[in-house]
């Protein structure tokens, strides 16, 4: 190419930016919103109540229930209650093979009377998989990371001036107010950026760069899960019916050997057969890295069959930049950083399209310029309106409609078609400031749902999203005020 | 320097200037297209030859090669991607990352543990 290296760079950032820009918006938004993903599930679940129970009394409550109305299923997987998720939950394959996930009330130990929802996992899953089948939403979420460390590096060669850059906002300038935003965004969260790009890549190359391991275990995949998780011990189911499973003995045990082991996972394999095996494996914990520390017992006897800490220093690397990633363990204000920083992302992504569209519009107004200028309304502004109404969904859908937590996630996409569609009907100088009221009201009506819940865990939440209403009415104010210049 | 009249920093000369796709010749655009084909495939190419000659020749065992493995392909990819736009001639760049990835592909096959 004869063009300079910056403007090869500036090239290629803004096409990456472009082509990855709205499912990276959606992946930035979605993300943001799984770090507080136990305090969304702990929202979305007011009938709970909040104090955090006895995890050991909550893990045989739930296997006590489960034995009776899972007793088909080969596995029960449970992840204990925590002190941000004070409650049960318990994953299982039903009659026709198909996993079902219920959460349990920590009191009664039954998941009867709670509300069937996705809480947080649904920002959770949707950060990585995008509402697509496995394995595609992931791979194509691991190519999107992998895009977004090319567009930071080329922003990085684009805008040398960092130090200048962070210092610069020039008020009411149009385009170049968007661009100062842009790199003002870019440039202070930048060390954020760079790295939860890099370990989201991360989390997920194995599914496109997936080449050492087929040369290490080729198809043997029982020698790939016992390298993978040793302190798992896996036995095949004798056919001799055996129990009850020993799991107040197993828990004790589980208390002495981890201390404490509050939202630990807990597997239970061939809950009624001879081999039954329990594990617990305790990840939650002050360091960085994803510390494993796992213990597998003989369900019947209650024997430990093995006790098992990761140190290999490879995989503790791995697991480290995966913590990073996770932030499990960050306490409240290093989370509050994560958050921040991922809506920053998402205004570095979004004020990018905007200004490719304005300029597209500005210098170049055609048919396709208009119609993407309003998709690229829709789609952004979409999002956040599907997910505002993720949160009214929860609390207004019929408490035992059938199918409700597949409801509320269509509800979801529905909004968002519906908010693209609006963009196409209104006039094109009103789309920035109606998107924006409309998720002012919807900040405001989760904000009053929040209150008004019986049991709902004080009022952060409702202050939260407040907060977030006043955001959108100050941004739809200010796109009114810049639509009545133009007029003028 | 001035844009429309304004005095405007490079930086955001460069930024409104990065996508007018009018001011690129049509062999510009065959560069950019091809040199994003090569870009993608030879730089996937070239770490999945890496990462498996890493399992062959590293004395690591199982999963710890495997997640070294990962961590240097997506730093690597990345900046292939990246230099693959900033190589000037495109048959440079043909010849660079073929022969990386020859170097490293015979490397890997001609290792005994292939064939076991």
């Amino acid at each position: 190419m004869k063009k300079g290296i910056r403007i090869i760079t500036a090239w290629l950032h803004g096409w990456v930016g472009l082509l990855a820009g709205w499912l990276l918006f959606v992946i930035a938004i979605s993300g943001s919103l799984s770090v507080w993903r136990p305090e969304i599930d702990t929202w979305a679940l007011p009938e709970l109540s909040m104090e955090h129970p006895d995890p050991s009394t909550s893990a045989e409550a739930a296997i006590h229930w489960l034995s009776i109305h899972a007793s088909k299923s080969p596995r029960w997987f449970l992840t204990l209650p925590g002190p941000r998720a004070p409650f049960t939950k318990a994953d299982w394959q039903d009659d026709n093979g198909h996993f079902v996930r219920h959460i349990f009330d920590p009191v009664t130990g039954t998941p009867d009377h709670v509300r069937d929802t996705m809480g947080g996992e649904f920002f959770f899953r949707l950060h990585f998989e995008l509402q697509m089948p496995y394995p595609w939403g992931r791979i194509l979420a691991a190519l999107l990371a992998l895009l977004m460390l090319v567009s930071l590096l080329t922003g990085v060669i684009v805008h040398r001036r960092f130090f200048r850059d962070a210092f610069t906002f020039r008020f009411h300038k149009g385009q170049r107010s968007w661009l100062d935003a842009h790199n003002l965004a870019g440039v202070a969260a930048l060390p954020f950026h760079f790295f939860i790009s890099f370990t989201g890549a991360l989390t997920l190359a194995i599914m496109i760069f997936p080449w050492s391991l087929q040369s290490v275990y080729g198809q043997d995949m029982s020698r790939l899960f016992n390298d993978f998780t040793p302190g798992f011990i896996e036995r095949p189911a004798t056919g001799t019916k055996a129990g009850p499973l020993k799991i107040h003995e197993i828990m004790q045990e589980a208390q002495a050997r981890l201390g404490d082991y509050s939202g630990a996972l807990m597997t239970i394999a061939n809950p009624f057969d001879q081999n039954a095996v329990v594990t617990i494996d305790s990840t939650d914990g002050p360091e960085v890295a994803v510390h494993h520390h796992t213990l597998s017992f003989d369900g019947i006897t209650g024997k430990i069959l093995a006790d098992r800490i990761e140190t290999r220093p490879a995989v503790v690397l791995y697991n480290s930049l995966y913590g990073l990633h996770m932030a499990h363990f960050a306490p409240v204000w290093i989370r509050l950083g994560y958050f921040v920083s991922g809506l920053m992302l998402a205004f570095v992504i979004a004020s990018g399209l905007h200004l490719w569209m304005a300029k597209k519009l500005r210098t170049a107004p055609s048919a396709t310029s208009i119609f993407m200028g309003r998709l690229n309304t829709g789609i952004t502004g979409g999002c956040l309106a599907g997910f505002l109404s993720f949160f009214l969904a929860n609390r207004l859908l019929p408490l035992h409609m059938a199918n409700r937590a597949e409801m509320e996630i269509r509800i979801v996409f529905i909004v968002w078609l519906l908010t693209i569609i609006g963009m196409f009907i209104r006039p094109h100088h009103r789309l920035w400031h109606e998107v924006f009221l409309a998720n002012c009201i919807l900040s405001a009506a989760v904000a009053a749902c929040s209150l008004i819940s019986p049991g709902c865990s004080g009022y952060m939440p409702a202050s939260l999203a407040l907060l977030f209403s006043s955001l959108f009415l100050v941004a739809a104010l200010y796109g009114r005020s810049n639509t009545l210049k133009a007029a003028r | 320097m001035k844009v429309c009249g304004t005095n405007i920093d490079e930086g955001t000369a460069l930024h409104l200037a990065s996508m007018d796709m009018k001011k690129l010749s049509f062999s510009d655009r065959m560069d950019i297209a091809l040199r994003t084909i090569v870009a993608t495939a030879g730089g996937y190419a070239f770490v999945s030859l890496l990462s498996v000659a890493m399992t062959f020749y590293l004395p690591i065992p199982g999963i710890s090669i495997i997640s070294l493995s990962l961590i240097i392909s997506i730093l690597l990819w990345p900046i292939i991607f990246i230099m693959s736009f900033l190589i000037p001639s495109l048959r440079s760049l043909l010849i660079i990352l073929l022969a990386s990835c020859m170097i490293v592909g015979i490397g890997a096959f001609l290792h005994p543990g292939l064939s076991s």
